[in-house]
């Protein structure tokens, strides 16, 4: 009896792997709309090319989400004059209940609605919250399932290489010494 | 009271033969489990919600627990211990 | 008996092996006073005040405390001075009478702690219930795990019981010994409905008699005399589902199967306990097919004409128009805190020793 628990919980556990966007492939572009009462009309991931993109997708009806939308934030304004967006996709059933949460909490990063849920599918988001960190190429870098504090530091650290690459081939382009 | 004999135990081929279909059936269960996923993670806003969980008010379900054992006469079936699918 | 129980641990600590992956539990910190109020025949009456509170420790850890009160009360009644008067010829059931001729009203109290540590995966509870005559102790020992990105999660139970009762007015002592196992699987069936399905086992040793009811048999009393093993066993079955996000039903059914052994309970518990483990994962195995039944069934147009009944809130949140006997202005219960209304309807069959309970809730969200 125990052997066969332990066969089928062993089984149980291989869950089938699943298509999606993955750390190293091309982020996929999106047209969605804005929550945000600063930006009119949709935004695409393409406009944001050349900058250090962090793409979140959350919800005002998980609690990991609610913990970490002020953190992210707090990280759009300490790196606000360098080339870096937080991106928000909210995937609530209606909008209103997101629009109220960001005002509540005085949130002011620019949030989108995937009101019918085709990019958190396209991107096949396996937990909430989720967060792609996306160069300036455009290549996924980093995904992050999950959250809780200690997170916050390794975002951190992450948007600083990034930055700094950035940078790098930026000097590099220009035929600068700091990019030999 | 007299003692009672324990039931006697079936041949061991019968037995391995036995545990052998137990053992299919339980990696034909595994296998069917696997491929169940119903529910992505971005679409459990209703299941979320605290009034769709089972273990919601744990005060209530004891009260009810004590109430029924009280007046049924019985006890067990009413839920146990077990979280819900949906929040993180 | 120690075999027994040295099995079912070893299971336990086996499966927390297997399973121990950490989840990390995400709870609203929270105190909680409330009362609840029964009533029933012959002016008898339970009012139960409860203060609980929940406090997250840490991002794995969360605990809880819970106190409650039962105080059960029986107004007086008349009757002969010293003797009990009978209110129930057959049962002999009644009620203290007081020397003037008038009874005393009868009030009883029970006080029942009840501290909980939930360490994800993991969790432990402890319950002491102490009234003047009954001390009953429980401590229970838990693992649930989730599976196939949450959409399904197991859980397994151990407990433990020892009671003490004294009656009142009696000198004796009895002791009554109880373990308990439980298993539980949900599964998100859709992103508006989930299913709950699970077995309990049950074994008690010891007194389980009622110390003060007596029998009438052939024109005399006799005290009631329980067998002192039982071994209960219970499968059940919860459905939720909300079709639209401000209304709702919850249905569930019950059934209890078992009755008094008179066998040594050791082979039995082990028996009985393979047989539901086995059942258990019979239902697993036959899952998918039952879910698509009971999408089938809510396809049909009497159970599609129910749920509109239900869902047809209208937008200024007016009383929802659904079959709800009890139901109370939904401003007049925003005012009062409330989240919802839940009204809940419930049919049980006594008869016998195998009584199936269905029950449904129906609920309304208020914002």
């Amino acid at each position: 009896m125990i052997l066969g628990m332990v066969s089928m919980l062993a089984l149980i556990w291989m869950t089938p792997s699943v298509p999606g966007v993955k750390v190293g492939q091309k982020a996929r572009d999106f047209q969605l709309e804005s929550l945000s009462a600063a930006t009119q009309g949709p935004v695409s991931l393409n406009q944001l090319n050349g900058k250090v993109i962090l793409l979140d997708f959350w919800a005002t009806w998980c609690e990991p989400c609610r913990d970490e939308l002020p953190e992210l934030d707090r990280l759009q304004k300490k790196y606000a004059r360098e080339k870096f967006v937080v991106l928000a996709v909210n995937v609530d059933n209606q909008a209103e209940t997101a629009r109220a949460f960001l005002e509540k909490y005085n949130i002011r990063l620019l949030a989108l609605w995937d009101r019918h849920k085709t990019v958190v599918s396209a991107y096949d988001v396996q937990r909430m919250p989720s967060c792609y960190l996306i160069d300036a190429n455009g290549k996924v870098r980093f995904i992050h399932y999950g959250f809780a504090e200690d997170y916050i530091k390794a975002y951190e650290n992450e948007i600083e290489l990034l930055l700094g690459e950035m940078s790098r081939d930026r000097g590099a382009a220009a035929g600068t010494p700091a990019g030999r | 009271m007299t003692a009672v004999p324990l039931p006697e135990r079936p041949p061991a081929a019968k037995i391995h033969q036995r545990r052998f279909y137990i053992l299919c059936l339980l990696l034909a269960a595994a296998l069917g489990l696997s491929g169940c996923v119903a529910v992505k993670p971005y679409q459990r806003e209703y299941l979320a919600d605290r009034i769709m969980d089972f273990s919601a008010d744990q005060s209530e379900d004891g009260i009810e627990r004590h109430w029924v054992e009280t007046r049924e006469g019985s006890s067990g079936g009413l839920g146990g211990s077990g979280g819900g699918c949906a929040c993180n | 008996m120690r075999s027994v129980i040295k099995k079912t641990l070893s299971l336990l600590v086996l499966m927390a092996i297997v399973l121990g992956i950490a989840n990390i539990s995400f709870t609203d910190d929270k105190i909680a006073i409330k009362t609840n109020f029964f009533s029933d025949n012959a002016g008898m009456s339970v009012q139960s005040p409860t203060v609980e509170l929940v406090k997250s420790l840490s991002r794995r850890a969360v605990l809880s405390l819970r106190y409650s009160l039962d105080r059960v009360s029986l107004p007086p009644v008349r009757g002969i001075a010293g003797i009990p008067a009978p209110i129930d010829g057959i049962t002999g059931a009644s009620r203290p009478v007081g020397a003037t001729g008038i009874a005393d009203a009868y009030s009883k109290n029970r006080n029942e702690f009840i501290a909980g540590l939930e360490l994800s995966p993991f969790s432990i509870q402890g319950y002491y219930s102490q009234e003047s005559d009954y001390i009953g102790r429980l401590a229970t020992v838990g693992i649930a795990e989730d599976f196939n990105q949450k959409n399904i999660n197991l859980a397994l139970s151990f407990s433990q019981g020892y009671d003490d009762i004294n009656p009142t007015g009696s000198g004796n002592h009895y002791t009554k010994k109880s373990q308990a196992v439980n298993l539980t699987l949900t599964q998100a069936l859709s992103p508006t409905s989930s299913l709950r399905i699970g077995a309990d086992v049950q074994r008690l040793d010891g007194y389980q008699s009622n110390p003060y009811r007596t029998v009438y048999v052939g024109g005399d009393h006799y005290f009631e005399r329980h067998p002192q093993d039982r071994l209960r066993a219970a499968v059940y079955m919860k459905y939720n589902t909300s079709p639209a996000r401000r209304c709702g039903w919850k249905a569930g059914i019950t059934g209890t199967i078992g009755g008094f052994s008179r066998k040594p309970p050791a082979s039995n518990f082990i028996n009985t306990f393979r047989r539901l483990f086995w059942f258990a994962i019979a239902i697993v195995i036959t899952h998918r097919p039952a879910r698509i039944f009971i999408r089938r069934l809510i396809r049909f147009k009497e159970c599609r004409n129910i749920l509109a009944l239900i869902t047809n809130c209208s937008r200024s949140f007016r009383i929802c128009s659904a079959s709800c006997s009890n139901a109370i202005s939904t401003r007049l219960a925003k005012k009062a805190g409330l989240d919802y209304l839940k009204t809940r309807p419930s049919i049980s069959n006594t008869s016998g020793i195998f009584p199936p309970m269905i029950s449904a809730r129906i609920f309304f969200r208020l914002a």
